[in-house]
């Protein structure tokens, strides 16, 4: 029975399937380190991705804007930068940098008295690294000197001439992943009664690492030849744009790059920068940025096949297996021991951080104002995370999200839970039998998530289970009722107020099925901790009946209740389906859903079975077709 | 100009291109009438009338008490009433619909499959003017904090994350990191040793690019409408593309904010830095048009740092409750300081003419409802700033006709800025001549 039917609503219909599947921030940092190897994280410069249907990946929404472009750009010359060990070499003009309040700009020169000169450097790679700049001083008493700092810390004092000179200072450069910060600053003669006195720098130029860089790990990847011949640009591209389009590339794709480099090669290029250039051109061509599907009806090609699997299970690019049995046409043969094989991968490690932070709110815990302190909030983050991940893959039922008898504490997070647990690390321990922590709803990351920053929210908390565990969203409250006041009114207690508000016919459809679930996880406080009176010091009323008659009290109790119910199952079916398929279910697909959730049902009813089921389904196979 | 008396031997060759486009500059500006810009601040969850509206109307207005921080810069300050957004008006998800109309001022598609919306009121002005500009646009906006990641219900979340729309189904989402703008902005150019090099960098720099757009064009004849659209948007970043590689660095002159601090870790130091750098991109010249979203729509934002107890939607949903109400103003006001504390930068720099940046802005600062308590898209909040080079009027409460279409301020906004089109948006057929000087 649906808990609102009333208020259920259906999304309008699309008429025209979407096959353009950008690289979400997600999958972009994961395909580029399968792709090259490379630790280096470039998304986390890009523009968020707006999620829908509670995931990121939705390609219908996901656009790019030249902004978001530029950054994909940017990002791979840096990732090329790394696979050939290039030098970075840069200089600014004085006029190019930005001077420091109360600086001049005079005369092609900054003019400091006070405030720094910052250099935004951005190395390409670790090392020994030269600073170079020209600079004079003017000082009447004493030497005027410029301080230079690196990353906040002083490296050199240099002591000023009164004429241009060229000042050197080397620093090391530990870390590539944010710009090294580079600043000079005007350090006054200590007993100069007088006004006159700066320092003008005129340029400033880095060069490094000066020992030369190693090549990344993506080189051996790339370079499987290294001579400057047709032959050898053609290999070189075949493999490198299979990997990167996912698919064997046809011959004028492979022709186009090699033409560029060999035109980079021609105009004196490196042969390693040649190709090189040609790199970053593949790592910001559609064909890369987006997976690309045939649309219409009937089967996908085992190549779409294999990308999809891939960016499902992993959230990157298939291996180089999945397109070798895609090339020989055996994918779908093989296809369950494949997605076995892939979930026992450690990259099926992207289920846990990118399908389950989403479903179970746990983004929106680290993105929460809770004024819970860092260690908590990260005790909390880590236990959300590793009880994701047994579910994800233990041999457990899926209503055993809700009635899961362990969890994953630390002494800290133990004493807020009040549980007796000394082990300052984060262990995995059996809850006592009277424990109201069983399962996601005793979670202080989950809990924290669904309250205001200040107080708990009954009424966030029954939209989320009815939302993200039965897939019953209810719909906002009509125009121009008073939106739901959780502290309105002079009604003393939570509860009553909510009670109150309740007796509106407008809202009580609704809140029918909210308020009650809200109501059995009020004993946890926004921070998740155990209470028995409420904000007002009204003792906490925990007990509930939904309108089909259900009741029940307290966490525990409720979790029983909702793992009883037939639309767990197929609500957590149908939150797979739109991460797997990065698209809602369309309305003719109902029946698809209840045939999915009938077959995990009946191979375990366990998270990896489903995994497998929607993965091996025929509608994960099949091209994308116009919605009805 | 005294390069001359430095060493560095390097420093000679390519000094000269640079010398040269700074002269340009200089002359064109002197020449030129002035560079226009547009600066759109919104704010979500709205005002309680009481404290913005003005009971009065033209110069002598009075300043209501979360438009204090005006108070300095009322002569170049305009407040617009009436004006309402009917395109929003229906149905659920008012900070969805509010948001995804704000600028575009079309009903937009209430769909997660699908994003349907228009042409927003920067973009127009960037397609009409086509500014020569490192970047046609900036959008930025704070970091999402939560309503733990809801969004409006049967709404994709792109309906409320973004206010510039290039087109029906492509939102710019905002930049929030300050450093990642920072370098955008002012980072150096990757300057090689000779002139010779920097020019044989951009050719190769433009191959790429074109074999980029190849590829592009190779994919263009599998695809649907829609996917065409997806893959418009992509070559239209590609076309910016190739204009930045041609670009000079920015012209000096131009202060920066301190880039040390360009990692903040508050909402107020956030905001500040990006107006900082804000200012410095209009007074850099690297762009004219910024959009900027001081949170998402229907943000629950704490608020704690101001004293109020409750979170910014809930404290809008105030039911006339006098704490609740009490911490709508403190958040309101502290909004409206950002804005005040953007048009005062603005107005402390000055350009040529005895003008100030400010006069060769427009500022425009509103909301995706008016009051929350009612979630209506009718008599707007509507703080107009600077006459973007005598275009606007400024320094009155201009009072519209009830229910005035915003989307005709809209067309008049593009009619200030020179872009010609007939109608804006839905509603949007007459020009509001009110604010034109």
């Amino acid at each position: 029975m649906l808990l609102v039917a009333a208020c259920a609503d259906e999304t309008p219909p699309s008429p025209e399937p979407v096959v353009l599947h950008r690289l979400n921030r997600f999958e972009y940092d994961r395909t580029v380190r399968d792709l090259l190897g490379t630790a280096q994280t470039p998304a986390r410069a890009f523009p968020p991705d707006a999620p829908s249907l509670g995931f990121d990946n939705v390609s219908d929404v996901l656009s790019l804007s030249p902004l978001a472009l530029e950054l994909h750009y940017e990002a791979a010359q840096h990732l090329v930068a790394e696979v050939i060990g290039e030098v970075a070499s840069a200089r600014w003009e004085a006029e190019s940098l930005a001077g420091p309040d109360g600086a001049a700009y005079h005369g092609a020169t900054w003019r400091l008295t006070q405030g720094r000169l910052d250099v935004p450097f951005e190395p390409v790679a670790t090392g020994t690294h030269r600073l170079a700049f020209a600079a004079f001083g003017e000082a009447l008493e004493g030497p005027a000197m410029l301080e230079v700092s690196v990353d906040g810390d002083v490296r050199s004092t240099v002591t000023l001439a009164d004429g241009p000179a060229r000042h050197e200072v080397s620093f090391v450069v530990s870390s590539t992943t944010s710009h090294t910060q580079i600043a000079l600053r005007f350090v006054a003669p200590r007993r100069s009664g007088r006004r006159e006195r700066a320092a003008y720098v005129d340029w400033v130029r880095i060069d490094g690492p000066l020992d030369g860089v190693a090549r990344g790990p993506g080189y051996d990847r790339v370079f499987t030849c290294d001579e400057a011949t047709n032959a050898c640009f053609e290999q070189i591209f075949t493999s490198f744009l299979r990997r990167a389009y996912r698919r064997t590339p046809s011959a004028a794709e492979v022709r186009r790059w090699t033409t560029l480099a060999r035109a980079s090669y021609d105009a004196g290029d490196r042969f390693d920068v040649a190709v090189g250039r040609a790199l970053s051109g593949v790592l910001v061509s559609p064909k890369f940025l987006y997976r690309v599907e045939p649309s219409g009806d009937g089967p996908l090609d085992d190549f779409s096949l294999a990308s999809r699997l891939s960016y499902f299970l992993w959230s990157s690019a298939p291996d180089d297996r999945l397109l070798d049995l895609a090339e020989a046409g055996r994918l779908r043969e093989v296809l369950p021991q494949e997605v076995d094989r892939m979930l026992a991968d450690e990259r099926a490690e992207a289920l846990v951080d990118g399908f389950a932070a989403q479903w179970l709110s746990m983004r929106a815990f680290e993105d929460s104002d809770s004024s819970l302190d860092d260690a908590l909030r990260a005790a909390m983050a880590e236990e959300m995370r590793q009880f994701a991940a047994e579910m994800l893959t233990a041999d457990r039922p899926v209503e055993d999200l809700l009635l899961a008898d362990f969890t994953y504490v630390d002494a800290n997070l133990a004493a807020h839970y009040g549980l007796a647990h000394e082990n300052p690390e984060t262990t995995r321990v059996t809850l006592p039998a009277d424990s109201p922590r069983r399962g996601l709803l005793g979670k202080g990351a989950l809990l924290v998530a669904t309250s205001h920053p200040n107080r708990s929210s009954p009424v966030k908390r029954g939209i989320w289970v009815l939302d993200h565990l039965l897939c019953l969203p209810p719909p906002p409250p009509p125009p121009d009722v008073p939106q739901l006041v959780e502290a309105m009114g002079t009604t003393t207690g939570a509860r009553a107020r909510l009670e109150q508000h309740r007796s509106d016919p407008a809202c009580a459809a609704c809140h029918a099925s909210i308020d009650p679930i809200g109501f059995a996880l009020e004993p946890f406080d926004e921070h998740g901790v155990w209470r028995d009176t409420d904000v007002d010091g009204v003792p906490i009323d925990a007990s509930g009946v939904l309108p089909d008659g259900t009741s029940f009290d307290g966490p525990v109790e409720l979790s029983r209740a909702l793992a009883d119910r037939a639309e767990l199952r197929r609500c957590v079916a149908k939150k797979v389906f739109v991460y797997a398929l990065g698209r809602g279910p369309t309305d003719d697909e109902a029946v698809v859903l209840d045939d999915i959730t009938a077959r995990y049902g009946a191979a375990g009813g366990r998270m990896r079975d489903l995994l497998k089921v929607i993965a091996t389904s025929e509608v994960f196979a099949s091209a994308r077709r116009a919605d009805r | 100009m005294n390069r001359r008396r430095f060493l560095g031997g390097a420093a000679a060759l390519v000094a000269l291109p640079a010398l040269e486009s700074l002269f340009w500059r200089r002359a064109v500006a002197q020449t030129m009438p002035v560079a226009q810009r547009l600066f759109v601040f919104y704010f979500p969850n709205g005002m309680h009338r009481r404290d913005w509206r003005p009971t009065t109307v033209g110069e002598d207005y009075e300043l209501m008490p979360a438009m204090q921080s005006l108070a300095p810069i009322r002569d170049k300050v305009s407040i617009v009433t009436n004006l309402s957004m009917a395109p929003a008006e229906g149905g659920d998800g008012d900070h969805a619909r509010g948001t995804g109309c704000f600028l575009t001022a079309v009903p937009i598609l209430q769909s997660e499959n699908r994003l349907q919306a228009g042409i927003s009121l920067d973009q127009a002005i960037v397609r009409g003017t086509m500014p020569s500009t490192r970047y046609p646009s900036l959008q930025l906006g704070l970091e999402r904090k939560p309503n733990a990641g809801a969004c409006d219900a049967g709404y994709a979340c792109a309906y409320q994350r973004s206010i510039a729309w290039s087109g029906p189904s492509s939102p710019l989402p905002n930049i929030a990191s300050p450093d990642v703008l920072f370098r955008r902005l002012f980072a150096g150019t990757d300057a090689t040793a000779t002139g010779r090099d920097v020019l044989r960098r951009r050719r190769l720099a433009a191959s790429v690019l074109d074999t980029v757009t190849e590829e592009a064009s190779s994919l263009s004849t599998q695809l649907g409408t829609r996917d065409r659209r997806k893959l418009d948007e992509y070559l239209t970043g590609i076309r910016e593309l190739e204009l930045r590689v041609h670009a000079e660095a920015p012209a000096g002159t131009c202060v920066a904010p301190d880039p040390q601090t360009t990692r903040a870790t508050d909402v107020a130091a956030q905001t500040r830095l990006l107006i900082d750098l804000s200012v410095a991109a209009f007074q850099c010249d690297v762009t004219r048009t910024i959009t900027f979203m001081l949170a998402d729509s229907g943000s629950n934002r704490s608020y704690e740092f101001l004293g109020a107890k409750n979170s910014h939607h809930d404290a809008s949903h105030h039911d006339e409750d006098d704490e609740r109400l009490r911490d709508y103003r403190k958040i309101v006001t502290w909004e409206i300081e950002q804005f005040a504390y953007l048009a005062r930068r603005l107005d402390a720099i000055d350009t040529s003419d005895g003008r100030t940046l400010l006069d060769e802005c427009l500022l425009l600062c509103s909301s995706e409802i008016s009051d929350g308590q009612r979630h209506e898209h009718h008599d707007l909040p509507v703080v107009l700033a600077g006459s973007a080079g005598g275009a606007f009027s400024t320094g009155e409460h201009i009072e519209a006709a009830p229910d005035e279409p915003i989307a005709n301020l809209f067309l008049s906004v593009l009619h200030g800025f020179g872009v010609a089109e007939p109608t804006f948006g839905r509603d949007g057929a007459r020009a509001f001549t009110g604010v034109l000087a």
